[in-house]
């Protein structure tokens, strides 16, 4: 097996080793790879200082006698030592950038449950029940005008049951702090029975639909 | 300007091409050639020595198109570059020739260099 594995490994280094090849003997891979190392390096150095390096680097690879190496050389040799080029010339070393980016993600996800709570409280600031403005906003939005809502829930309040607010105004609907004062102020009792008296209230009104389809059934019938 | 910087091998190899012609201005890879340098060395050897006011630096006033090339960063010796370079190269001639200590155990031999200018 391990024998397999190695003629294996060997055929496809054998092919990468061959596509590299062809394109490092193309004189625009390498040119290209060489300006690539070279932004890469003076991306190291302080930012007032990259374009002038920079176009330097570049200008003297252009100038290099033709060929394919000694460009890509030139720029490996000033991205190797790109690092201890960029300290001299007062960026920070790579264990100082390591340190920094460690301490940044510490910072981070230490501001988590500030950030959450923060994102949580400006939520319910913004939420409809709490904020009229962005409740009526949502309102005008959705085209719901306020009025047809009022008459509507005026209808299905009497329809379905007169103690229905409990002796409360009948236009809880009519806008969402009208709804909360109408709605949120009752306590768990209270609300619970609502609920019973809402649902008792739509049995009934099942029943009594129940009830008149059957009358009507029973006259097409006998009439027919 | 800053302080003299640090004498290292490589300052005095670029010292050592610069001062051939000090009122001569030459660019990056041809200092590099002649001093036996590759970019990753020489940028930073520049950069000391014209932070240290030895050298001075400025683009090259040609136009990349009708020159067929984009323009050199040029390099010349400043009148206290000179000063300066003289006496580094100096010190290190002094420092390359052996001393008497180094005469009293080798001078021995044929062809040893002595201070003085004999030789054994």
């Amino acid at each position: 097996l391990s024998g397999w594995l190695i003629a294996i490994l060997a055929t496809l280094v054998t092919l990468l080793l061959g596509v590299v090849k062809a394109d490092l003997e193309d004189a625009k891979v390498c040119r290209w790879l060489a300006r690539h190392l070279i932004y890469r390096a003076a991306e190291r150095l302080p930012r007032a200082e990259r374009a002038r390096w920079r176009e330097e680097a570049i200008s003297d690879t252009l100038a290099l006698p033709p060929g394919r190496l000694p460009p890509l050389l030139w720029a490996l040799d000033v991205y190797r030592r790109s690092a201890s080029w960029a300290q001299t010339r007062g960026a920070p070393s790579r264990w100082e950038l390591l340190v920094d980016r460690v301490r940044a993600a510490w910072e981070w996800v230490r501001s988590l449950p500030q950030a959450r709570m923060r994102s949580r409280e400006e939520s319910k600031q913004h939420h409809p029940s709490r904020n009229e403005e962005t409740a009526q906003e949502i309102m005008a939005t959705a085209g719901i005008d306020a009025a047809p809502a009022v008459g509507m829930a005026a209808v299905g309040t009497t329809r379905s049951s007169g103690t229905a607010t409990l002796g409360r105004p009948q236009q809880p609907w009519a806008t969402p702090a009208g709804w909360r004062d109408g709605m949120m102020h009752l306590s768990d009792h209270d609300f619970i029975r609502w609920l019973d008296q809402q649902r008792q209230a739509f049995d009934d009104d099942i029943d009594r639909k129940v009830e008149e389809y059957r009358l009507t059934r029973d006259r097409v019938l006998a009439g027919g | 300007m800053g302080d003299p910087p640090r004498m290292t091998l490589n300052i005095l190899k670029v010292l050592t091409v610069l001062f051939e012609d000090p009122t001569a201005e030459h660019y990056g890879l041809e200092v590099g050639q002649a001093a036996g340098l590759r970019g990753g060395s020489l940028y930073p050897v520049f950069g000391r020595l014209e932070d240290a006011g030895m050298v001075v630096s400025r683009w090259e006033d040609v136009d990349p198109a009708e020159a067929g090339r984009p323009r050199r960063r040029l390099y010349r010796l400043t009148p206290t570059g000179v000063v300066y370079a003289r006496q580094a190269l100096a010190e290190a001639r002094q420092n390359l020739t052996p001393g008497q200590e180094h005469a009293a155990a080798w001078g021995h031999i044929p062809g040893f260099p002595v201070p003085g200018g004999a030789s054994a």
